[in-house]
């Protein structure tokens, strides 16, 4: 057993984090959630060694980062948010993005000298970060929708995500201007993150539309969680079918 | 007038002009994921001249671009309508607020003007930016757009070490590189730490050896794969671009780019000051509430 392994030891303390949520315990649920996530943040750690030598880029790969994101953002939440606000429900989106990771491919694209800058991993990590408040921001919006609550408790997560996002784009410009000599390349993978950025720039912006309550800028921000999806899941399935070293 | 103006600056019309935005781009992700070598060509050029040359024999893959520039046009009308007006608004109130306060509420509008500092940047380097591309070689000249010359003194490669699973892979390459003449000072640019000389940004490149057959090819570069090998469908995708010339036995053929990109100022500028004002609102919002 390798530390390669602690993968699906955190998605299975995850996906126990989740049951006992159901079962309403929630103290419990919590512990599960911060073990599987210290048991992540190792692995994390780890895949910076995969290629046998120490290159950060490992730890920030989207599809194993974002739901190590996911739990870091709900234990914040937990932790510093309104007490009440069923936080813990979260483990429904991170245990499907774990599931995904425990099936994606789990060794490292071998990095171009382009990308050995510390602006790639703080670029990656930014934007998991942003991606992972949409998809929670996305996931309360909806829990709000199905509950008819009108605490809104979802903007504020959506809101640090689009901070976390822009943020990001603002270092892929930069890594991209270093790397390629443009700050943005005509093609999917920056269109696609424009698209994002833009779609959740008009849902600041909803709140002083006239007609645009909460309930309906809860749709709209549920809405993220497709969009998200549809723009960052092509690249995901797509990196499937690249070679890999380690892992 | 006023009424124009209040139309033009209406938060329905910023809704809808992203949301027309959003679809395009999107749109237009796809396209490009289609046809990844049509759209690569527009990177480093200035899109008025690709679009002339290239895009307007391939219309219906291309109509998106001068669409979205249109949108973006408007998208800029309407944030400096819609900024201003509330610049106005807030500072009308000046005398009931503290300064603390006044700064808070007027953030949001300065956010706004940084963006389409940012924006004008983005337009700057889509309209103007100058870049030439090519290939290097000991003891090569390369020609910047200027007409002044760069000879290749010397190319060091830099691999992971024997030990590791990336053996035999370039991990860095240095290029010094001594101007016309040999009287000035040596220039070294590397992998993402691009050297600046006579106002241009040198970054160094490497050869995307199945797509671009077209490009010019030291003498002693590997040939080409034959045309039947190339124009398969599945050649025609980013991951030959991204992985194609990192084979451990294949070493990569190096280009130097030299880049003179006006709008750049600007992005630096817009971003630092973004960075900052949003760092300072979410900061002092609720305590200034």
């Amino acid at each position: 057993m390798t530390i390669g392994a602690l993968i699906y030891g955190a998605v299975a303390l995850y996906a126990i984090g989740l049951v006992l949520y159901l079962l309403k315990r929630e103290q419990l649920s919590f512990g599960a959630l911060g073990i599987g996530f210290a048991a992540h943040t190792a692995y994390q750690i780890w895949r910076a060694w995969l290629g046998g030598v120490f290159i950060p880029n490992g730890m920030v790969d989207g599809v194993f980062l974002l739901p190590w994101a996911i739990a870091g953002v709900i234990i914040l939440l937990r932790l510093f948010g309104d007490r009440g606000t069923g936080w813990l429900s979260g483990l429904v989106p991170l245990v499907i993005f774990g599931v995904f990771a425990l099936v994606y491919p789990k060794g490292m694209i071998p990095p171009t000298p382009n990308k050995l800058t510390l602006w790639a991993p703080t670029f990656f990590f930014t934007e998991a970060i942003g991606h992972a408040c949409f998809y929670l921001g996305a996931w309360y919006a909806l829990q709000s929708i199905i509950n008819k609550s009108e605490t809104g408790a979802f903007h504020m997560v959506v809101v640090w995500g689009f901070v976390a996002y822009s943020l990001s784009q603002i270092v892929g410009a930069i890594w991209a201007y270093n790397g390629w000599a443009t700050t943005f390349r005509w093609g999917s993978r920056h269109l696609q993150s424009a698209v994002i950025w833009c779609f959740y720039a008009t849902y600041l912006h909803l709140r002083y539309m006239p007609g645009w309550g909460m309930r309906a800028r809860a749709r709209y921000a549920a809405v993220g969680f497709v969009v998200v999806a549809l723009c960052t899941f092509g690249s995901h399935l797509n990196e499937m079918r690249f070679p890999r070293i380690g892992g | 007038m006023k009424r124009i103006w209040n139309f033009l600056g209406d938060v329905r019309v910023t809704f809808w002009l992203l949301i027309a935005i959003m679809a395009t781009m999107y749109a237009g992700s796809l396209l490009a994921s289609i046809d990844y070598k049509l759209f690569d060509g527009m990177n480093g050029r200035a899109v008025q001249d690709w679009f002339l040359e290239t895009g307007i024999t391939r219309l219906a893959y291309t109509a998106w671009v001068p669409f979205l520039f249109a949108l973006f046009g408007a998208f800029g009308i309407n944030t400096v309508a819609c900024t201003s007006s509330r610049f106005v608004a807030v500072l009308a109130r000046r005398r009931s607020l503290s300064v603390r306060r006044l700064l808070v509420l007027l953030s949001p509008s300065l956010i706004h003007v940084i963006f389409l500092v940012i924006l004008a940047g983005h337009f700057a380097t889509f309209v103007v930016i100058e870049q030439v591309r090519a290939p290097l070689s000991e003891k090569g000249r390369f020609e910047l757009p200027d007409k002044s010359g760069l000879t290749v003194e010397k190319i060091e490669y830099e691999n992971f070490p024997d030990s590791s699973r990336l053996a035999g892979r370039v991990s860095q390459v240095r290029v010094a590189l001594l101007p016309d003449g040999g009287g000035g000072e040596r220039v070294v640019t590397e992998f993402t730490r691009p050297a600046s000389y006579r106002g241009y940004d040198l970054h160094l490149d490497m050869m995307r050896k199945r797509e671009n057959r077209d490009a010019p090819r030291p003498a002693q570069a590997t040939p080409m794969p034959k045309k039947s090998n190339i124009d398969d469908e599945t050649c025609n995708k980013e991951k030959l671009y991204h992985i194609g010339h990192f084979k451990p036995t294949n070493r990569p053929e190096l280009y130097l780019v030299a880049t003179r990109d006006p709008g750049l100022p600007l992005l630096a500028i817009g971003f630092a000051i973004m960075l900052s004002v949003m760092g300072f609102y979410f900061a002092n919002y609720r305590s200034a509430e």
